[in-house]
């Protein structure tokens, strides 16, 4: 046993360095080989979806983008439930789901898929359409949404980065931006490499997902699924051959408010990626196990790197020295790959923001996110287990989005949408 | 649709071209994937678009106008490409990462320290009487009380005074030889005794001792030409010894009758013979070669000297014995010019507050343990250009409290232990000894740590680990493990300008030929006209 145990800790305790050299080749990739054609696209809807809680949030987010000088046609779209006011004034379309529309899918993905039925009657369902897929809780930059435009992919998206309101009081959501780190070290190392090189995702973020009018006639919404609707598309995407692509440009987002509101969104991506996992009506099988093997690993790194560090503390195994040289690199670079979370997310500038203030949180921020780093890795992994605990929540419960709204009862939110699914 | 979002109630003709569904079909649940083209019919209201102009592909408000629009694309398309230049950065980033990380690992010398547990049980260390006295009054040599236990006719002496030769069974008188003069060699002693079942003396050479020889009472016996070989019975109480006298060897061969080959065996045989010196006595030895006597039990190892005895060994060989010269509480002994090989435990172990030895000029080499150790507050003492090599521990070591010794001008090579090693022994002077191919060249650790240690001037090469627990400045430290390996890190550094160079021109290309080759789609404008 003592033989293969030390092997088994130093490739746990390699996988940081490994994820740098994958983070970088992805990256280097959309550099060298993301391809832009403006010319094929000749309308761009930019959607939020929403269940109609967050309509300040919405509206911020619509002006934002109105701010933007964009260069290309565009229509701004909020698809919300049924029982919110329309007040969404700087929207071109505010499309309400029918409280007696059904389809196999539910939740969140039936509310697109009725975008999508929209869209078709317009005639939008073609390859000159571009559109990019907002929540409504994240803002994209300008370059982001020009990039996504432009991308010559049947679907792509951009990096995910919890910049908005990172780090901010109180501390419970200081602790939750930073353990949003991860996302943001994930989206750059596995969706730059399987997205942009692979073609084949092994995460798909919502947020900030651009497809083709040909992409979703031909994948569509309407899957038998309550949550985790971008990682079946996108998986589904790739699977009819679709070309995939992947750009560094920021979706920015923002990190749950609350403990609570953090388990609610952990538990339902936990288990919606559980039931696509296991539905092969969902999920190509390919797709599956490669999701299955990201999950493995994670919990694989995190024991076997502990009890690795554990029993070589108590010399119960030895490690050759190359080996503990590794170790070291590695354990700087899974610290640097935290700095550079931190140094990113907190790269958003308020308005009112001073220079100094902003360069002064930066910095804060970046040593944040490396002394909180043992505690980032460790609470992803208690999350999961905890949301494997906690069981399947079978619905698409949102969560708050904002630190004014993050007080108001959850719930309310949750039974209009169960209402909207009936 | 209306303006406040009712998607029943839009206004028709919004969307020209686009007539709504006819009646509203619920779609029902299904169990598998979806088809590429939704045969079901759903009634879809269509929102009406409230800004731009209706029929317009779009209805974006912002960066209206070709121009400005252009304009537009044309600069994010400049600040794209700057950012984009990051790439090169980045590339020659992750090449110095590469290198740092090779550096590390292949550019520094990792060889695995050698396991140094060697498995071996030794007896106890209870203290017993010394194993002159106790054959003098019939007991066992190895016997810790020597007042409740009972004598064994079997045990037999022949204690060798000035006047007189004792001979003694189980303890009891069994006769007395007075000698004119004081006995000067074994060939006297066997002529006198008279009785080759206690001396033997075959006229050739070779003396038989068939009990324990002891000189005592001051007396001083001399073994020589023209005796050679001397052969200890292998039976229990035979010993070589000299007890508050003076005992001489000289260009003799001192070995058992008969010998297990097994080493482990003989450790542990109560019948191997030994010499031991005792009580201020005087052990001399030159010229000689003793073999394979001495067991594992306290002063019985093999040559020893203990309580203030003195002497000196060399010019001779020691080999297969358990310990080749061993000390307790000794002073001034000198051994030199030997050659000691293949013995059980150590080739030299002064030990237990032993002063002034001199270990000089010797050759240790194959023993079991180290080649030379000093262990338990041997102190004053000097240990000068011998070579220990190719033992199955360490070459040299200082142990339990050793201090105020110099260990100079020795090699020790080859050990599978490590070099030299101080273990809680600090103020010890190492100087210009040749360390090499050892495990851990110079090893310091335990009580005491590095206090009062001087190592400089030290030649220590081509061990696995230069050195654990002291640092070796002022020593000439090259090639041994866990250094950097200076030609493998030239090489390493020397190819990340070529890599990066490399990487940043292929790069360079690949971007300019994706901006020239744009895209390699043509427009596409209905669903499934895919080029």
């Amino acid at each position: 046993m003592r033989t293969w145990l030390p092997w088994l800790g130093l490739v746990a305790f390699l996988r940081p360095m490994i994820e740098v050299f994958i983070l970088a080749i992805g990256e280097w990739w959309f550099h060298a080989g993301f391809k832009e054609n403006r010319s094929l696209f000749r309308r761009y809807i930019i959607q939020i979806t929403t269940v109609g809680r967050e309509q300040d949030r919405v509206n911020e987010i619509i002006r934002e983008i109105r701010s933007y000088p964009m260069t290309m046609d565009y229509q701004i779209w909020v698809v919300n439930e049924p029982g919110n006011d329309d007040v969404y004034p700087d929207a071109d379309r505010v499309v309400t789901v029918p409280l007696d529309f059904s389809c196999v899918a539910q939740f969140k993905a039936r509310a697109l898929e009725y975008s999508r039925l929209v869209r078709r009657e317009l005639g939008y369902n073609t390859a000159d359409t571009k559109m990019t897929f907002l929540d409504d809780d994240t803002s994209p930059t300008w370059e982001y949404l020009e990039t996504a435009y432009a991308g010559d992919y049947d679907i792509c998206q951009g990096v995910t980065a919890p910049r908005i309101g990172y780090g901010a009081r109180p501390f419970s959501h200081f602790l939750l931006s930073h353990i949003d780190d991860l996302r943001f070290h994930n989206c750059m190392t596995y969706c730059s490499s399987f997205q942009g090189i692979v073609g084949r995702p092994l995460f798909v973020h919502g947020e900030g997902l651009t497809i083709t009018g040909y992409t979703e006639e031909t994948v569509t919404w309407d899957w038998r699924i309550f949550a985790s609707e971008d990682l079946t598309f996108g998986c589904n995407a790739a699977a009819k051959g679709l070309r995939w692509g992947f750009f560094h440009e920021y979706i920015q987002l923002t990190s749950p408010w609350t403990w609570k509101a953090y388990f609610k969104q952990r538990r339902r991506w936990m288990w919606g990626n559980i039931h696509a996992i296991v539905n092969r009506d969902v999920l190509p099988l390919g797709a599956a196990i490669r999701i299955a093997i990201r999950y493995f690993l994670s919990l694989f790194t995190f024991l076997a790197s502990g009890i690795s560090i554990a029993l070589i503390l108590t010399h119960t195994i030895d490690v050759p020295g190359w080996a503990h040289s590794l170790f070291w690199c590695s354990l700087a670079v899974w610290l640097l790959n935290f700095a550079l979370s931190g140094w990113v997310n907190a790269g958003l500038r308020q308005p009112d923001q001073s220079a100094a203030r902003f360069w002064l949180n930066r910095v804060a921020q970046t040593f944040a996110a490396v002394l909180l780093a043992p505690v980032t890795a460790t609470f992803t992994i208690v999350a999961l287990i905890t949301t494997l605990y906690m069981g399947n929540p079978r619905s698409f419960e949102v969560i708050a989005k904002t630190a004014a709204t993050s007080g108001q009862r959850e719930q309310g939110g949750r039974a209009l949408l169960r209402e909207g699914a009936r | 649709m209306n303006e406040r979002g009712d998607s029943r109630g839009a206004r028709p003709g919004q969307e020209a071209g686009h007539p709504r569904e006819a009646g509203h079909q619920q779609r029902a649940g299904r169990g598998e994937g979806p088809a590429t083209e939704p045969t079901l019919v759903v009634s879809v209201d269509v929102p009406a678009q409230r800004t731009g102009q209706p029929g317009e592909a779009g209805g974006g408000r912002a960066g209206s106008g070709g121009a400005r629009r252009a304009a537009l694309a044309a600069a994010r398309a400049t600040a794209s490409g700057a950012r984009g230049r990051g790439v090169y950065s980045l590339l020659a980033l992750m090449t110095l990462l590469t290198a740092v990380v090779l550096s590390v690992t292949v550019g520094r010398d990792y060889q695995p320290l050698r396991s140094t547990t060697q498995p071996f049980h030794r007896h106890s260390q209870d203290p017993s009487f010394d194993p002159i006295s106790n054959v003098l009054r019939g007991l066992p040599p190895n016997t810790i009380n020597n007042q409740s236990s009972t004598p064994d006719q079997a045990i037999r002496a022949m204690a060798v005074s000035q006047a007189e030769i004792a001979l003694l069974a189980g303890g009891r008188l069994i006769r007395t030889i007075p000698l004119a003069t004081p006995a000067t060699g074994l060939p006297e002693l066997a002529a006198a005794v008279g009785d080759p079942s206690w001396l033997e003396y075959d006229g050739g050479g070779q003396v038989t001792v068939r009990a324990a020889l002891v000189v005592v009472g001051g007396a001083a016996l001399g073994i020589a030409a023209p005796v050679r070989d001397v052969v200890l019975e292998s039976r229990r109480g035979v010993l070589l010894g000299a007890d508050g006298a003076a005992l001489a060897l000289d260009g003799v061969h001192v070995r058992p009758s008969s010998a297990h080959p097994d080493p482990d065996w003989r450790a542990v045989d109560q019948n191997q013979p030994f010499v031991f010196a005792n009580n201020d006595a005087t052990l001399v030895i030159s010229n000689s070669h003793l073999s394979h006597i001495g067991r594992d039990w306290n002063s019985s190892y093999g040559i020893s000297w203990a309580d203030g005895s003195t002497g000196s060994i060399t010019n001779s060989e020691v080999d297969n014995t358990f310990i080749g010269v061993y000390t307790d509480k000794a002073r001034d002994i000198t051994v030199a010019n030997n050659w000691f090989h293949d013995n059980t435990l150590y080739g030299i172990d002064p030990h237990s507050g032993s002063t002034g030895i001199v270990v000089r000029q010797n050759l240790s080499e194959r023993n079991g343990r180290h080649g030379i150790i000093f262990s338990e507050d041997v102190t004053g003492s000097l240990v000068e250009n011998n070579i220990t090599r190719n033992n199955h521990l360490n070459g040299i070591m200082m142990d339990a409290g050793s201090t105020g010794n110099r260990i100079v001008g020795n090699t020790a090579t080859g050990n599978r232990g490590d070099g030299i090693v101080l273990a809680s022994s600090p103020d010890n002077v190492l100087e210009r000894n040749i360390v090499t191919h050892n495990r851990v060249g110079i090893h310091v650790h335990g009580d005491g740590g590095t206090e009062g240690i001087t190592i400089r001037d030290n030649h220590v090469a081509g061990n696995q680990l230069a050195s654990q627990g002291i640092a070796l400045a002022g020593n000439d430290v090259i090639d041994n493990g866990d250094q950097w390996r200076p030609r493998v890190l030239a090489v390493i550094w020397s190819l990340v300008p070529i890599t990066v160079v490399l990487l940043v021109s292929g790069t360079a290309v690949l971007r300019r030929r994706r901006g020239r080759s744009g895209s390699r789609r043509t427009r596409v404008t209905a669903v499934g006209a895919r080029a």
